[in-house]
């Protein structure tokens, strides 16, 4: 390894990575401060158990309740909380490359209504939950086809897609509530988390769609990134580069899409995760780069101590997730749009 | 006469573009000379920047091929006309928070792959293109801070790093003062001369083309009008008929090209 003015050369057989010094610092912060959030998030709860029991009862083979409160109820909800956040980081800051826009994130644009609809549907047409999953994925992706084919004109148009996209997206999340309110009552709470998103009712299977998804998606991401960055040039100098830009964009908003809707399916469309990871990734590493690895990282400690805070606040009382992650996004939103107005972007 | 190939690396034949049922460029044929620097001069809607981004199959002509090296461009694989062929497009548009080194180094990009994001050549070449604009120092500075001469420069240097031997330019020196103009003007001739390059360029400017230029073309409504050496192509009454313009021509004291002083 070598350096090279802001740089580490990470030299590969036949070939070299390139990776900013700040952004292998920050990344390093990251994964510090993310185990230590783990490691809270497994100590406090309504149970109480103490902090140096934590990680002997992950290899003991005691089988009590201390064991069973930590590994059945706590962790899998801690583990899907940390694929789900790390995935919609991950997808919002590959939209927000792709769009040259802090706004464009899939929450903002719609597909995270599309998943959470699909998913409500499936549980209205069949009576049961056991199509949610793909309900979701499907959503999303068809509300993604829908606005990518509502917004082509002669090639993808970045502006047309992200005010199709909030059309969409309002229009969709009315759906979902009228839905709900066909829905009996009981039913209905129940259903809640379709709203506003929450890793409540999480249970052991929801683990591994979302840990795949992540493993997967998230590598295919990582390599990605070499030709989002290149994107974040206009079109023309991109194909300019000898990049096929329509090709490369589909692609990114379907691995993007895909991120976003397998998240959605297990916890709901969870607000703000996928707005806020990329530009905090970025405003931390001061890096032009998408920084995805970074924007999971930021994904995923928002959303441990976002679900940390809500299971824990109110002793008596859940709330769901999306609330906190609201109370960290909606201020950000609010100085994002008063700095674009300040500049007359909008 | 040379084999057409020889002396052109870049032509286009029979080339038809229109956006829906408007035509812009209609059976345009064009053979761009190897070496030289060429510049299309006409007025606004002519079509200059289209044939421009034909040339650079940066649009699909209706009508006609562009061909490079004497075959079709749009045939070849594009990561390979991107290591033959460079375009600065005319209001290029950086990545936010971008350095100027990053961004010079971002015209490797069809020399690089994901595998091999970084190679002895790529640091030879950005060193190359940063000394050619004079921009070394500017080197860790934020692209955003920087004034419309010197990223005019970087953008240059971006192309010059991309070491193909055409460059396209749109309109190259709009927005910059008359200054900054020639040092841009300076910095092509010296990359034609010292590298070889062949240059076609879209500049609005009739006197600084005149001066500048090997090859001039002149264009209206999507035709040509006329083509050749400034002597040939300056006149009266071709100004009159390209650009409906009252003027006369006389030459330039410095260069003894074609001046248009309007009258």
């Amino acid at each position: 390894m070598k350096l090279l003015g802001h740089h580490l050369v990470v030299p590969l057989p036949g070939g070299a990575l390139l990776m900013r010094k700040r952004s292998a610092v920050v990344g390093a912060v990251l994964l510090v401060l993310s185990l230590v959030a783990l490691f809270a998030a497994h100590w406090l709860g309504a149970y109480p158990i103490s902090a140096n029991r934590i990680v002997p009862l992950f290899f003991s083979g005691e089988g009590g309740v201390d064991q069973l409160i930590l590994l059945d109820v706590r962790m899998p909800r801690i583990l899907v909380g940390v694929f789900v956040g790390g995935l919609m980081g991950m997808s919002g800051a590959i939209f927000q490359a792709l769009m040259r826009n802090p706004l464009a994130s899939p929450d903002v644009l719609g597909f995270n209504a599309g998943a959470a609809f699909g998913a409500l549907l499936t549980i209205f047409l069949f009576g049961s939950a056991a199509y949610v999953f793909w309900g979701a994925v499907a959503g999303g992706v068809l509300t993604a086809l829908l606005v990518v084919a509502l917004s082509w004109h002669r090639g993808l148009d970045l502006f047309r897609l992200i005010m199709v996209g909030i059309g969409i997206g309002f229009t969709l999340l009315a759906c979902a509530d009228f839905l709900m309110s066909q829905l009996d009552i009981q039913r209905a709470s129940d259903m809640a988390k379709w709203l506003v998103g929450s890793l409540g009712q999480v249970q052991r299977e929801d683990i591994a769609p979302v840990a795949i998804a992540f493993v997967v998606l998230g590598a295919l991401g990582v390599v990605l990134q070499y030709f989002l960055d290149r994107l974040a040039f206009d079109e023309d100098l991109a194909a300019g580069l000898g990049l096929k830009v329509n090709g490369l964009r589909l692609l990114l908003v379907a691995v993007a899409v895909v991120m976003t809707a397998t998240a959605v399916a297990v916890a709901g469309p969870i607000p703000f995760v996928a707005f806020v990871s990329g530009p905090i990734a970025r405003q931390l590493s001061r890096t032009p780069s998408s920084a995805l690895i970074l924007a999971a990282g930021i994904g995923i400690l928002v959303t441990l101590l976002s679900d940390t805070a809500a299971r824990t606040l109110v002793a008596a009382f859940q709330m769901p997730t999306g609330v906190f992650t609201a109370l960290i996004g909606a201020p950000y939103l609010i100085w994002l749009l008063a700095r674009q107005a300040k500049r007359n972007l909008i | 006469m040379l084999e057409p190939q020889e002396n052109t690396p870049l032509e286009a034949k029979d080339l038809g573009l229109s956006f829906g049922s408007h035509v812009v460029l209609k059976d345009f044929n064009l053979a761009v000379p190897k070496g030289r620097v060429s510049v299309v001069i006409g007025p606004n809607a002519c079509g200059k920047s289209t044939l421009l981004r034909s040339l650079a199959r940066l649009e699909k002509p209706s009508a006609g091929t562009v061909l490079l090296d004497g075959k079709s461009i749009h045939k070849q694989p594009t990561r390979g006309v991107a290591k033959r062929l460079g375009i600065l497009p005319q209001m290029p548009v950086a990545p936010e928070g971008i350095t100027v080194g990053d961004l010079v180094s971002r015209g490797r990009t069809p020399h690089q792959s994901v595998w091999r994001q970084w190679s002895r050549q790529d640091e030879v070449a950005i060193q190359n293109a940063m000394d050619m604009t004079k921009i070394t120092e500017l080197r860790d500075k934020a692209f955003s801070s920087l004034s419309g001469g010197q990223r005019q420069r970087v953008w240059i240097a971006m192309a010059l790093a991309q070491e193909t031997d055409l460059l396209l330019l749109d309109e190259p020196t709009t927005f910059l003062d008359l200054a900054h103009q020639i040092e841009l003007l300076e910095l092509l001739k010296r990359c034609n001369e010292e590298q070889q390059m062949t240059i076609v360029a879209v500049l609005h400017d009739i006197n600084l083309a005149a001066r500048y230029a090997h090859h001039l073309v002149v264009m209206k409504n999507g035709q040509i009008e006329a083509q050749g050496s400034a002597d040939k192509v300056i006149t009266q009454d071709i100004m009159k008929s390209t650009f409906g313009l009252e003027c006369y021509v006389m030459p330039d004291p410095v260069k003894g090209t074609p001046l248009v002083v309007p009258a």
